[in-house]
């Protein structure tokens, strides 16, 4: 019994051991280089909410090419108003051979956290619920939900400007300058870093596409996933300017990623999750 | 596998070397499911419905103890063919191997055991380790336990190790303790206390991706999270006549949990990281004679997620250390076993109250309420804030020597947002469901069995119907056919009034059962023991076999 006696108090004691842990950084990584606000002299027109279209896609899906030739498409006609991000969540994604791995765990947060993303392709629009669903699973229906979705008006318009793109260094600094027309409810504002011309392997139907090109593919969320909060207290003809600097290899640590072929993607996200609005730029226009 | 099938022919061949002073059991289960696509009812869109078409799971074991040697050993091998088992929203899984093996040798008063075990502390809150194949959980420990019984009324055990994840593991390190005893007052009065403590470390690889995770956060949501966390209990069943008393208290020292509740942190609806310490209290009371039982519950709950590591692939059913046991009534018929809670790790408050009644030899009465809240219970919005209710009543009438009947009534309050997210699903689903159930014995061996049921959640899938009629020729057969009618699907639900028929028959000879299926299943959350899961839409056919020698 002593024994036993002695084994617990051990665990007690060991209990209130002081651990050194892993390396938090309590500094702040992404600087913001400017944040300013105004109020700008003349009414801020009325806009139209742009869609963030976040398709869930997988290598081995057999009918994820067809989902990426519809978000190609609505992507050709549509233009800056239609900002697609190509979501590789576990699901059907793992890898083929020494192919690139195009999972990553912003994509399965984003997955596990808005989904279950049990069906692919399948697509958030604006990550609005639609017929009691945020997952739109039939991509028929997708370019009518988008259209429907840019008919609506938003509080805020969205310009994304690329300062500069550092390709021997892999840096890039960018400007996101918010024009509010109407008093905003509180919202956040996040960033992704997204990627097209990939070549990896797919499935399509019951044959392999070795040399497959995947186009905007999430790489990374380089704000919180769920954006920075800007407040619940910007009023009507408030312009915000932020200005930021990435260095591309503090999240791309092997150097897989092509500058050339990446966009920085910009939304404003609501406390309900939806998304009011938002757009891209590439890095090297 | 050479090594695997040397293994096992070894251990055959000694066992039946020894087969003179010892006994060789084992049994083997076979499932298969076909898949039809039936996009109607969202059975589709998956590369079971799209390409496989099928899937196949089995388990076989053996196993081998000789009494006279205090000797135990035994191999289980598991088979997942294109399986949706562990997990039907994922993609199919394909593995092959040893599942379970362990030795097992008495020294006196000492027990060892190594390679894959099971086993619980206390009610299961600060460690168990078990397998529960309809939901698809192994969570055995592979390592080594001891147990050293001092007397007849005392033991401790000990155990190192890992938890097993399907056929591999997952790295974080387990280890625990545990003191059990029994002692007696006079003749009406007993004491069964016991304490325990677990520790678990994680693993640097673990550790390396929640640090990044953590280090995603804004700057004042970031912490240092611990490798080790440690969770004790102290607990006792008192026995006084006819009363019986459990109670468990446990308290987790602080680590990174997955606390998709707090709101403060960054968002409720993402998997994020809060360093918080946790704390459960459990308790039963039970009084029952002839004729007459009651029995009442009460737990609280207070961040205690005991995992593997927070990570996102250890939610859930995954990585889970610990058994948290639900208060609520685990009910079985279909209809009125389609609204079941899972018992909850971050927060939660809940109570029930059980009680049986047989006035006279031959009619039975059961009821039960029940009630799960958040922790901060507010008397001014106390219906509204309400997560889970239950009332429940039924009638066991046993009419004559041959016919038998259940009638009862069933309504639950629930939170479907809460318990099944996304947001922006009814935080208040209503629902009625009488049920009735009517078993005839044609004679000795032959009976029909009929069950109807209906339901209202007018919030959810709307109204239904179930009839189910059943033919058992006893031991050796049994039919069934049944149909689950949503005759007039809720406003939520794009669903037209579908039927969800299932054809069932099985033949048993001696050991070995067969059965063959036809199932057109409604996705919902399925529960045993308040481990829940959901399970999509299913269309086709499943068969499967079940013996043990």
């Amino acid at each position: 019994m002593k024994n036993i006696g002695f084994l617990l108090g051990l665990f007690i004691l060991l209990s209130a051991c002081e651990e050194e842990g892993p390396f938090i950084n309590f500094e702040e990584e992404q600087a913001t280089l400017v944040d300013t606000s105004y109020v700008s002299a003349t009414p801020i027109p009325s806009v139209n909410k742009n869609v963030l279209f976040e398709e869930f896609s997988g290598v081995r899906c057999s009918n994820c090419p067809l989902g990426n030739a519809i978000t190609n498409g609505l992507f050709n006609s549509l233009g800056d108003r239609f900002v697609p991000v190509t979501v590789h969540s576990d699901f059907l994604a793992l890898p083929y051979g020494n192919d690139q791995d195009l999972r990553n765990s912003d994509a399965n947060n984003l997955a596990s956290s808005l989904g279950p993303v049990g069906v692919k392709p399948s697509t958030f629009v604006n990550r609005k619920i639609i017929n009691g669903s945020r997952l739109q699973q039939s991509p028929g229906t997708w370019s009518g939900l988008v259209n429907n979705e840019l008919a609506q008006s938003s509080f805020v318009k969205m310009n994304l400007e690329i300062i500069d793109a550092d390709e021997t260094e892999r840096t890039v600094r960018y400007r996101i300058i918010l024009s509010y027309n109407q008093n905003a409810p509180n919202h956040n504002l996040g960033f992704y870093l997204t990627e097209s011309e990939i070549i990896a392997e797919q499935l399509d139907g019951s044959v392999k596409i070795s040399n497959y090109e995947h186009e905007f593919v999430l790489r990374q969320s380089i704000s919180p996933l769920i954006g920075a909060n800007i407040g619940s207290d910007v009023t009507q003809n408030t312009v915000i300017i932020k200005e930021f600097k990435i260095d591309i290899d503090d999240y791309d640590t092997n150097k897989l990623w092509t500058m050339n072929h990446m966009y920085v993607v910009a939304f404003v996200r609501l406390d309900n999750d939806d998304i009011e609005t938002a757009t891209m730029a590439e890095l090297i226009p | 596998m050479n090594k695997l099938f040397t293994f096992t022919f070894l251990l055959l061949s000694i066992a039946q070397s020894i087969h003179a002073q010892g006994f060789i059991s084992g049994d083997l289960e076979l499932r298969n499911d076909y898949y039809v696509k039936d996009s109607t009812i969202g059975a589709s869109g998956t590369n079971h419905y799209d390409d496989l078409k099928s899937s196949a799971d089995g388990w076989l074991t053996v196993n081998y103890s000789n009494d006279e040697w205090g000797f135990r050993t035994g191999i289980r091998l598991d088979m997942f063919m294109n399986s949706r088992f562990h997990n039907p929203n994922e993609d199919a899984y394909t593995a092959f191997g040893v599942g379970r093996w362990y030795v097992e040798k008495d020294f006196k008063k000492l027990t060892i055991t190594g390679g894959h075990f099971y086993d619980q502390f206390g009610s299961g809150i600060t460690f168990r380790a078990y397998e529960n194949r309809f939901l698809g959980i192994d969570n055995a420990i592979f390592g080594v336990k001891a147990k050293y019984q001092f007397n007849d009324n005392w033991f401790a055990k000990g155990f190192v190790g890992v938890r097993k994840n399907r056929l591999s593991f997952y790295n974080p390190i387990i280890k625990g303790v545990n003191v059990e005893g029994y002692l007696s007052v006079g003749e009406k009065v007993t004491f069964s206390p016991g304490i325990s403590a677990v520790n678990r470390t994680i693993d640097e690889e673990s550790m390396t991706t929640i640090a990044n995770v953590i280090n995603g956060y804004e700057l004042k949501d970031r912490f240092i999270p611990k490798y080790n966390t440690y969770v004790f209990s102290l607990y006792n069943r008192l026995n006084i006549g006819k009363v019986s008393w459990f109670i468990e208290g446990a308290f987790k020292t602080s680590e990174a949990i997955n606390d998709p509740l707090n709101k403060s942190i960054v968002d409720p609806l993402f998997n994020v990281y809060s360093n918080k310490p946790g704390n459960i209290i459990y308790t039963s009371l039970t009084y029952s004679k002839k004729g007459f039982g009651i029995s009442a519950q009460f737990k609280r709950t207070d961040n205690f997620q005991f995992r593997t590591s927070p990570e996102d692939n250890e939610t859930l059913i995954n990585g889970a250390l610990n058994f948290i046991p639900p208060t609520n009534r685990q009910n079985s018929l279909r209809l009125p076993a389609r609204y079941q809670p899972a018992s909850q790790e971050i927060e939660e408050t809940s109570f029930s109250l059980d009680g049986t009644y047989t006035p006279k030899k031959g009619i039975t009465f059961n009821y039960s309420f029940s009630e799960i809240h958040r922790n901060k219970i507010k008397l001014e919005s106390y219906a509204a804030d309400n997560l889970f209710r239950e009332l429940y009543l039924d009638t066991e009438w046993k009419v004559s020597k041959k016919v038998k009947t259940l009638i009862g009534l069933q309504f639950v309050q629930y939170n479907q947002e809460f318990y099944e997210g996304p947001a922006n699903l009814p935080t208040d689903v209503q629902v009625y469901s009488p049920f009735f159930e009517l078993t005839y014995k044609l004679d000795r061996k032959k009976s029909l069995r009929f069950e109807a049921q209906y339901q209202s959640a007018q919030r959810d899938f709307g109204q239904w119907l179930y009839a189910l009629i059943e033919f058992n020729m006893a031991p050796k057969l049994s039919i069934s056919i049944s149909d689950m009618w949503n005759f007039k699907p809720g406003p939520n639900k794009s669903s037209k009034n579908e039927h969800y028929y299932s054809v069932y028959t099985s033949y048993t000879e001696g050991p070995h059962r067969f059965f063959i299926s036809y199932v057109r299943q409604v996705e919902g959350i399925v529960c045993t023991g308040g481990i829940c899961r959901l399970e999509p839409a299913f269309n086709g056919v499943r068969a499967g076999l079940n013996t043990s020698f």
